[in-house]
């Protein structure tokens, strides 16, 4: 403005835009940034199958109608905001089911705007100043009842990476799913660029950013909210038996159809926000590089420090650059071992930064045949279980390992595309936009795949043996004959499976008339059938 | 026994301390582990995975899949590789475990936080390529950095892990020009460096691996009853270092007894020394390491010193007397030197009338820093050349045992009364070093002698007939 006055004034058109100009960006500076939140009820499939009750946050207009597209998800929609803006959270208690309570947001780091409105709620429902030594704390700011809606407030959120949750019963409230990451930026990424500042420092500019958010599921409580048996007199009365059986990174176990994280580009600074929202510790562990860390809590450190993994408890939230020399996938991991599905492996906390190459291909897979399966992604990167996700976008160069899983009494016996053959795993280097055909064959009699006549099979060398078999045998035999199927020797017993690789042994001489039986046994152990292969040549250099 | 008997030993060995007192006989230790095949800056390792044994300490037995080098037998947990900086690392892993009845044949897999892989043969994994059975996959990296660093499977590791697929890794420092800010260390130029920087001077050095096993896992597995495995309800009852329980972890290394846990944990030291202790999370827990005696200062973590940005110190560095052992990471720390500060008697057995010490002076260049010690010897020169200041009680006023000798003044051996068949070993004083998670103390829960726990023993010079007492 000041400039301004000194200059001949041509016209007003100038001055006016300035003013236009100026108020707009003081308008946008002091105006609080209003967030809609409504707290719903919703059931989640996990990947072995099991339906999970949730309560989750989904993001809304100022009706409290969800966003097109949004549905209510746990974490709840991650939060963004500038470093000195005011923020407004107005929350809508939706839950619904047997059992509810009334609900709150914290944010842990962040000083909320201290009005008599937002003091807590005790154990006996009343709010303001406690009245009574019997009083406990239900909820640490003022609670939201079903049906109802609060607004809360800050008046100058701090840069840096926090954790929002509910602030009632969060003992219950957390592990029902109600939590979310806020970022508060110091200097916010303008789209389509993903650059920007997480901290008022120089060392916190980043080229783009992922987000990390661990937790954890223990079905029991889970199962006790969802049929209205939680509480006093109820077959749960408290959260404090904790047996996670699920461990998700922003909301998801690892799976084979988990698609890879998209990570920005080779040489460029990559912020890695963490977030531990569960109750159990995590060490996400990066294989190859190493990353800085920056902050902690959403305080940056005076000095950074340089690990390939950080610890990161319960509450806590960490952030480091990483900057990825090349292009790639990175695993990011937790090496305190929380890495299954309840019993299944692989799953838990484990996913894939993809670090963008120039040239992207796409993996896809089909399947024919009178047989069922699903074709999975069993290396890194994953994001193929077909299944429902049947094909992917990968770097170019990307290698992928499909295993053929038939359902019992089906299995793979082609694969066509991608150069895959054979009866085994299909091993595809993405040079091009590749689809790979997995056949699956249904057997209603036990069938030798492998070998069928004629091999040459070297003594002392591992052999795979396969076999289709139909759905009611579930235990297998496997022996050899080296004189026509005269005399026979047992390989191994009590095989599960469609295979079995065999140490082949070192006769005195090479056998022309070599032989493999399968014998199949039913879940009661009864034979149900066995068949033998061709005639086929073991041979002894 | 009494007084006398120290100065005698003492009259012995006067001319012995002028030359040796300076610079102790302390060659540097290593810990113990594997070297592979070097051929110029190549250096390869060939392991192979097998089935074991790990006995514990409450008598009872795990089954094992551990790394083997070569055609040794499994061992938990896995060789530690040693290897010269700067040396291109190729690891050949063959998959021998064996396969149980009924169930999918077990891949295997080895990756290397910290270090850039390139890996080869096998077939692609989640995390790395992996080894079928028979099969062998090859992994070559370039040991870079120096540090204390560790490895462990990459094939479902939430079970390898616990079965005992994991080992620990030392890069030794380069040597000048590559390592050009480090020079010996002027007070004993015998003195190890863990890293390129004068912080990180030793005079031995210990491992610590630290694991748990829960035995349900490894029955389950042994009995092929694979599809009960359920890592979500894993529940860990015994604790380790370097593989062994307490009292295990004082037996000798390669112990005829155990033969698939040939480390031992035995930190021994003299008065003035520094300990390098690395550090290493094994398992999936967190285990609180405590040293008894004095603190250790925590100067790296992940194998990069904790120095800030163009800092010539570990500025860093924390003084802890507990260290938090987080999964997969490594620390490394020194204990010392222990001074035995004002115990009020020369802990070092110096008479008094050795040249150089605890007297200022330019030959040696010696002087004496605020605080009162002796900046080369770390000796509190108060004390120096003060005998022991009071008689030996009688046995009858005393306790006897394995780690407390009936004296409390080192270097003081003598008569056993009836029953008692062992002193300090070499009249040591012993610290317990351990989880200070309490229940990490057990096996099986039997307390103490149990779980992860060892004993620290600082060593006189001399023995009483003041011959020197060498360190293993």
């Amino acid at each position: 403005m000041e400039k301004h006055r000194q200059v001949p004034i041509r016209s007003v058109w100038p001055l006016l835009l300035t003013l236009v100009l100026l108020v707009t960006f003081t308008a946008g500076a002091v105006d609080a940034k209003d967030v809609y939140l409504r707290a719903d009820t919703f059931t989640k499939t996990m990947p072995d199958g099991a339906t999970i009750t949730l309560w989750g946050f989904v993001e809304t207009d100022d009706t409290f109608a969800p966003l097109p597209g949004e549905l209510a998800k746990v974490p709840g929609p991650t939060l963004t905001a500038t470093g000195g803006e005011p923020l407004n959270i107005h929350v809508q208690n939706n839950l619904t089911g047997p059992y509810t309570e009334p609900t709150s947001i914290i944010i842990n780091g962040q000083v909320p705007a201290l009005t008599p409105g937002t003091w807590p709620t005790w154990t006996d429902g009343s709010k303001g100043p406690r009245t009574d030594p019997n009083q406990r704390v239900r909820s640490f700011t003022v609670e939201t009842a079903v049906g109802e809606t609060t607004t809360y407030t800050w008046n100058n959120v701090k840069a840096g990476t926090y954790l929002y949750q509910s602030g009632t019963h969060p003992g219950v409230q957390v592990q029902m799913g109600l939590y979310g990451a806020l970022k508060v930026y110091s200097v916010a990424p303008v789209a389509p660029a993903t650059n920007g500042q997480a901290y008022p420092d120089a060392s916190s500019a980043f080229d783009s950013e992922v987000t990390l958010l661990f937790s954890e599921i223990d079905p029991a409580l889970h199962e006790a909210i969802a049929t209205g048996d939680y509480g006093p007199g109820k077959t749960m009365t408290s959260p404090a038996e904790y047996h996670p059986r699920y461990f998700l990174i922003n909301g998801e176990p690892y799976w084979a159809g988990l698609p890879p994280l998209p990570a920005g580009n080779a040489g460029q600074r990559l912020l890695l926000r963490f977030l531990n929202a569960g109750l159990l510790e995590k060490t996400p562990t990066l294989q190859g590089l190493y990353m800085t860390l920056l902050a902690e809590d959403g305080n940056l450190f005076a000095n950074s420090r340089e690990e390939y993994s950080v610890l990161l408890p319960a509450g806590k939230t960490l952030d480091a650059i990483l900057t990825p020399a090349s292009a790639g996938y990175l695993p990011v991991y937790d090496r305190s071992l929380n890495l299954t599905n309840a019993a299944s492996s692989p799953g838990g906390d484990r996913l894939y930064l993809q670090v963008m190459a120039a040239d992207q291909f796409t993996l896809s897979v089909a399947k024919n045949g009178t047989g069922t399966g699903t074709v999975s992604a069993q290396s890194l990167p994953g994001g193929i279980s077909c299944g429902s996700v049947c094909s992917q976008t990968y770097n170019a160069g990307t290698e992928i390992r499909l295993v053929a899983t038939g359902v019992p009494g089906s299995l793979l016996t082609a694969w066509s595309g991608g150069g895959c053959t054979g009866l085994g795993d299909c091993i595809v280097t993405l040079n091009a936009n590749t689809l790979v055909t997995a056949t699956f064959t249904k057997f209603t009699a036990l069938k030798i795949l492998a070998p069928i006549a004629g091999e040459v099979i070297h003594a002392g060398s591992t052999y795979t043996v396969r076999w289709g078999a139909p759905a009611n045998a579930v235990k297998f035999r496997v022996r050899y004959s080296l004189n026509g199927g005269t005399t026979w020797t047992t390989v191994a017993d009590g095989i599960t499976g469609n295979s079995y690789q065999w140490s082949v042994p070192t006769p005195a001489s090479t056998k022309k008339n070599a032989m493999v039986r399968v014998a199949g046994f039913n879940s009661k152990g009864m034979l149900i059938g066995y068949v033998n292969s061709g005639k086929f040549t073991l041979s002894v250099p | 026994m009494d007084n006398l008997l120290l100065k005698k030993g003492r009259l012995a060995i006067v001319l012995m301390i002028v030359l040796v007192a300076l610079f102790p006989a302390s060659a540097k230790a290593v810990v113990d582990g594997i070297y592979g095949e070097t051929l110029g800056i190549s250096t390869t390792f060939n392991l192979t995975v097998k089935g074991g044994t790990i006995s514990m300490s409450d008598g009872t037995v795990s089954y094992l899949w551990g790394y083997a080098d070569g055609n040794g037998p499994a061992q938990y947990p896995g060789p530690t590789l040693i290897i010269n900086q700067g040396n291109n690392v190729t690891v050949n892993l063959t998959n021998q475990i064996p396969t149980i009845s009924g169930n999918p044949q077990t891949s295997v897999s080895i990756v290397f936080p910290g270090h850039g892989v390139t890996a080869t043969g096998g077939v692609p994994g989640l995390l790395t390529r992996e080894a079928s059975p028979g099969q062998t996959v090859t992994y070559t990296f370039t040991a870079s950095q120096p540090g204390t660093y560790t490895y462990f499977s990459g094939t479902q590791p939430e079970l390898q892990v616990e079965m005992g697929l994991f080992g620990a890794i030392v890069v030794v420092p380069a040597t000048a020009p590559d390592c050009p800010a480090l020079a010996p260390d002027p007070v004993a130029p015998s003195r190890g460096y863990a890293y390129c920087h004068p912080d990180a001077y030793f005079d031995r050095e210990y491992l610590f691996l630290l694991s748990e096993v829960d035995p349900v896992v490894h029955r389950l597995v042994e009995q092929g009853k694979m599809s009960h495995v359920d890592m979500t309800s894993r529940h860990p009852t015994a604790w380790f270092i370097n593989g062994r329980n307490m009292p295990d972890t004082m037996a000798m290394a390669n112990a005829s007894w155990l033969p698939n846990q040939p480390y031992d944990s035995m930190p021994m030291m003299h008065p003035g020394e520094m300990v390098l202790m690395r550090i290493v999370g094994g398992g999936g827990n967190l285990h609180p390491l405590h040293t008894h005696g004095q603190n250790h200062l925590v100067i790296a973590r992940d194998a990069r010193l904790l120095r800030s940005a163009g800092s010539a110190t570990v500025d860093l560095a924390v003084s802890d007397y507990t260290t938090t052992s987080v999964p997969g990471q490594t620390v490394d720390a020194i204990w010392g030197p222990w001074t035995g500060e004002k115990l009020g008697w020369d802990v070092y057995g110096h008479t008094g009338t050795e040249p150089g010490i605890c007297v200022p002076g330019p030959v040696p260049p010696t002087t004496i820093d605020a605080n009162g010690f002796d900046i080369n010897t770390f000796e509190y020169c108060p004390d120096h050349g003060k005998p022991i200041p009071v008689k030996i009680p009688a046995q009858s006023l005393m306790q006897f045992g394995a780690m407390y000798g009936g004296t409390p003044y080192l270097g003081v051996q003598g008569d056993l009364p009836p029953a008692h068949v062992q002193q300090n070993p070499m009249g040591g004083f012993s610290y317990m070093w351990h989880s200070h998670n309490e229940r990490e103390l057990t096996s099986n829960n039997i307390f103490i002698p149990g779980g992860m726990a060892t004993m620290a023993l600082v060593l006189p010079y001399y023995d009483m007939d003041g011959n020197p007492i060498q360190i293993p």
